[in-house]
């Protein structure tokens, strides 16, 4: 095709592929999907119910009154009437507010005491009809009946005399009252939101109104009020503003300083202009690759694929080095000649990134095919469209002089500065040993501390005791199975209980029993009420002086069954609905635990399947260990595959060897600074010590070929490509995520060693063919 | 006490007292801020003008810690007769209400904000609670509120308030304007001498039980102030 129809066709297809990416790619940019996934159907229907169930839309908001002060009754019931007006607003109430609880009690639990009133009838039911005990629970009637909540008292006894609904509740509502404020400076309030709360936008927009609400009332009431909130949304905002954040700040400082550094290589606008379309282009079709194959692309990808773009843009610039200048088909014989150190420089990196996929990380996996597919375009595009649309003449590089005096020192000092270098690896490798691994994942994003640290202040204020990240969890095929499973569980915990291995837990009794306890405890109970023992209640209600003609009469029956739906249909599903997760393949059901020794409770529960202690932290840990173990083996791997690259290639162990010694070398002394400063190695360092192994080899490869049969003008080009890589990578430095940071140091400070390291370590004796 | 017996009954108490408990001991507590302030007037003045609801709102108004001799009668369909007891109200504007109960035992139940406290000596048992904002309580509690600040717009946000002056005394009586059900409230009944604060209040519930406080001003003490902060630590167990 002739040049002026590709370069034609070329700058029709980029705005094209633009306008595609922009209609079709949807980006997300949840941070704990790009972090975390979960390694079995149990946590990945776990982590999806944690990321748009009912948990994630819910608010916690604490109000203080501060040192010493009372939140006002009147304010709290003036700023729920107010917040409940707000838009996307499903529900807000005190989590003592529980009116509607107490009618649900007596409407949905009170016609099935019979049924719901004890997880182990045959232990306590002769006990309590015995003579004894029909006495004892006829002093606690009048006890009742006499206490402030005589209405309540009343209402229940008329149905259930023997007050048997209480059996169940009593333990409940000792931990209801954990989760209300002993402090009277505090107020919290829950509020439901109507949109998931990764749902930013509509999130963002239903916080900004919480916080206009509350700062009206505030001045309103003429109180001076602070108002705190945690919750799912709350990191979501924090955590997209951040990525957002970063992104911007990293796309503009990387295109900023990625211009500059062309101006200043090239001293030409229309080569910045012709290598940034189609960098673009590639952007466009890497953005549209991906989103075919994961079905969105994660903002994080760009974040990092944006500095990849330092990557790929390092072909085009070798090419220009070389290539500037030069006519039409002089280009493309130029660009021909040195294309096979372009490829293997390419395939190799490819490796790195390859590897960086099979790392396990998930937003990893998709940076891969992003990158992946990234560096295939910019390599086809350099070697096929930029001999058509390069123009402009060749500029003399201004680090030539400073790149050739570098050059000629190598080779005068060739032997000391070899000798200087051994001893500084032999110095680097004898500090291995205080190299250490980071044990707990949650290090990886210390700038969320701050909302970590609110989140555990207000938590304190209203959960003395609940643990939220660590629970028991159960699975089964129905509602009835993980319900019987429960019950199972309840037995072996309140033995961890009686041992001190366990301060307390909340389940789904005393809301609800499976279908088979509660037939059970239907037959006991009504099998044992006989003539003598209503006989012998009867006595006891005369001797405490209370109404037999109403209490007299035991009138529990036989009936249906508490369900489940009944439950989720009253006000009774708020306290039920962080509990049970209903799927169309399995239920799920987490039991939450107090204070208790972990080592316990899961040997506690060993034995019973489809049950297991679940720590979020430990998940979080123990995916960074399998993280961790997974990228040595990956990057053993990528190594063992570009060392046989470039086996293939020179046929020569030494030249293979002294091509991969830059990378190797700078790979080493990055390994000693991690030694040195003490600094913990996650597999987020070890992939970016990858991607700095892959990017040095190529420019081992660009110098050890040195196709162009003039070093300098190879190193010149290296030296474009280097500076490009460092300055893109560098610019994640900017980030405020840690994650993109460490990335930074290690591949930023890599390629420059790597370069640097070249000359010192290859002898250019004869061109390779 | 038997010892079961003992553990099982300090388990009931604590089996309510979070959440229906609550709502009746705050109704119980607020309705002790409003018989301290309908004696209030006693303890202010007593001049023998021709009473009317704003000049009783007004004598109820109080910026001073309130102390009250209180006898209660209660008549439950689910007794086979009447129980009594008595004790002490106190209030502290604007938001602490106290009971302490002397007979036929000892029991402290109090309001301090939206934070509501119980203590029973006998069995040793101490609950604290937030205030449902959402329940009958709380519309109790912020009209006790209004009251104590004379607010008699905000008290008529939650009753409808009737006012009559009959031979040798006067009659308040407040209608809950919430639905029955949230309230359990047919109607409160205070009663007090032309020109003298409430001695005796009626309260009757839907379900046709009645409670009646028989009240008396308790002598003042300079030393009121000491004595609400003694019972909110003791409530507290910080005593």
């Amino acid at each position: 095709m002739p040049f002026r129809w590709r370069r034609w066709l070329f700058y029709s297809l980029v705005p094209l592929l633009l306008v595609m990416a922009g209609f079709s790619v949807h980006f997300k940019t949840d941070l704990s999907a790009f972090l975390i996934a979960g390694e079995n159907a149990d946590e990945i229907l776990l982590a999806s119910e944690m990321q748009s169930g009912a948990l994630s839309k819910r608010y916690i908001l604490s109000i203080d009154a501060g040192e010493g002060q009372v939140v006002a009754p009147g304010f709290v019931a003036q700023l729920l009437a107010q917040l409940q007006q707000i838009e996307g607003v499903e529900a807000v109430w005190s989590p003592g507010q529980v009116r509607a609880v107490t009618s649900s009690i007596q409407r949905v639990l009170l016609p099935h005491a019979a049924q719901m009133y004890s997880l182990n009838p045959q232990s306590g039911l002769q006990s309590l009809l015995s003579d004894q005990g029909l006495q004892q629970r006829a002093a606690m009637l009048k006890k009742a009946v006499l206490s402030p909540q005589a209405s309540l008292i009343k209402t229940m006894a008329l149905q259930d005399p023997l007050l048997l609904t209480l059996n169940s509740l009593r333990s409940r509502f000792g931990q209801m009252q954990q989760l209300i404020a002993h402090n009277p400076r505090y107020q919290n309030l829950i509020l439901q939101t109507l949109a998931a709360g990764l749902d930013v936008p509509a999130q963002r927009q239903i916080q900004q109104h919480i916080r206009t609400v509350f700062g009206h009332l505030n001045v309103d009431s003429a109180k001076s009020y602070q108002l705190d909130m945690t919750g799912v949304p709350v990191f979501a905002e924090q955590t997209q503003r951040l990525i957002t954040g970063d992104v911007i700040r990293i796309s503009l400082l990387s295109s900023i300083a990625l211009s500059l550094l062309f101006l200043g290589l090239f001293r030409s606008f229309s080569t910045l202009l012709q290598v940034a379309v189609m960098m673009l282009a590639v952007v466009a079709a890497a953005l549209l690759i991906t989103q075919s194959v994961f079905g969105f692309v994660h903002a994080m990808t760009l974040a990092i694929g944006t500095t990849l773009i330092g990557i790929c843009i390092d072909y085009p610039i070798h090419a220009v080095v070389h290539a500037q200048g030069e006519d039409e088909q002089q280009r493309v014989v130029i660009i021909s000649g040195i294309w096979p150190s372009i490829f293997l420089g390419g395939a190799t990196t490819l490796i790195g990134y390859l590897a960086l996929g099979l790392s396990g990380y998930p937003g990893f996996q998709q940076i891969a095919v992003y990158a992946g597919s990234g560096i295939l375009l910019s390599l086809m595009l350099t070697r096929y469209v930029l001999p058509s649309i390069l123009t402009g003449k060749r500029s003399s590089n201004i680090f030539s002089t400073w790149l050739n005096a570098w050059m000629n020192f190598c080779e005068r000092r060739r032997t000391g500065l070899r000798i200087g270098l051994i001893l500084l690896m032999l110095g680097a490798l004898s500090s291995f040993s205080s190299l250490h691994w980071m044990q707990d994942l949650q290090q990886l994003t210390p700038e969320l501390d701050a909302l970590k640290a609110l989140d555990q202040r207000i938590r304190q204020r209203m959960i003395s005791s609940i643990e939220p990240g660590r629970f028991i969890l159960i699975s089964g095929k129905d509602v009835e199975t993980v319900l019987q499973k429960a019950e199972q569980v309840y037995v072996r915990l309140d033995k961890l209980q009686k041992q001190g291995a366990l301060s307390d837990y909340i389940g789904l009794y005393p809301w609800l029993l499976s279908k088979r306890q509660q037939q059970q405890n239907e037959n006991m109970l009504l099998a044992g009420l006989t003539v003598k023992v209503r006989n012998a209640w009867r006595a006891a209600l005369i001797q405490q002086g209370l109404a037999v003609n109403k209490l007299a009469d035991l009138p529990y029956a036989v009936s249906e069954p508490l369900m489940l739906k009944q439950l989720l249909a009253s006000p009774l599903q708020r306290l039920i609905d962080n509990q049970i997760i209903i799927s169309d393949q399995q239920t799920l059901c987490m039991i939450w635990l107090a204070k208790h020794q972990p080592q316990a409770v899961r040997e506690g529960m060993a034995g019973l399947s489809g049950v297991q202690y679940f720590s979020q932290r430990d998940l979080l840990n123990r995916m960074a260990v399998a993280y961790q173990q997974r990228a040595q083996i990956t990057l053993m791997l990528g190594l063992g595959v570009i060392v046989l690259l470039l086996l293939m290639r020179y046929k020569s162990l030494l030249l293979t060897l002294q091509t991969l010694l830059p990378a190797l070398s700078a790979a080493l002394f990055i390994l000693a600074g991690w030694a040195i400063t003490g600094q913990a190695i996650s597999f987020l360092h070890l992939v970016g010590f990858l991607l700095a192994v892959a990017i040095c080899v190529d420019y081992g490869i660009f110098f050890q070929e040195n196709r162009a049969g003039n070093l300098l003008l190879t190193y010149q080009a290296m030296a474009a490509s280097m500076l490009t890589s460092a300055l893109a990578f560098g610019s994640l430095a900017v980030a405020k995520t840690e994650a993109l940071q460490t990335l930074a140091q290690v591949v930023a400070l890599g390629v420059i060693l790597g370069f640097l390291l070249c000359p010192i370590i290859i002898r250019h004796t004869q061109k390779i063919s | 006490m038997d010892r079961s017996k003992k553990t099982f009954f300090h388990d009931f108490r604590g089996i309510f007292y979070p959440n229906a408990y609550r709502t009746r001991i705050g109704r119980k507590v607020g309705i002790v801020g409003l018989i301290v302030l309908l004696q209030i007037p006693r303890i202010l003045l007593a001049d023998g003008t021709v009473d009317t609801l704003v000049s009783v709102m007004a004598r109820m108004h109080s910026t001073q810690p309130v102390k009250i001799h209180y006898r209660e009668t209660r008549r439950l369909e689910l007794l086979a007769k009447p129980w009594q007891g008595s004790g002490f109200f106190y209030a502290r504007p604007p938001a602490v209400m106290i009971k302490e109960q002397w007979y036929p035992q000892r029991e402290i139940m109090a309001l301090n904000g939206s934070q509501m406290l119980y203590y029973d000596p006998f069995n040793d048992v101490r609950h604290a609670a937030q205030l449902d904002t959402e329940s009958a309580l709380s519309v109790h509690v912020l009209a006790f509120q209004a009251l104590l600040n004379g607010d008699l717009s905000r008290l008529k946000d939650s009753y409808r308030i009737a006012f009559q002056n009959q031979t040798g005394h006067w009659l308040i009586t407040l209608l809950p304007r919430q639905d029955a059900e949230l309230t359990g409230i047919n109607k409160i009944s205070i009663k007090g001498p032309s020109g003298q604060p409430a001695d005796r209040m009626e309260i009757d519930l839907l379900d046709g039980d009645r409670t009646v406080y028989e009240l008396q001003a308790a002598e003042k003490t300079r030393l009121l102030d000491q004595k609400i902060d003694h019972l909110l630590a003791e409530l507290q167990g910080n005593v």
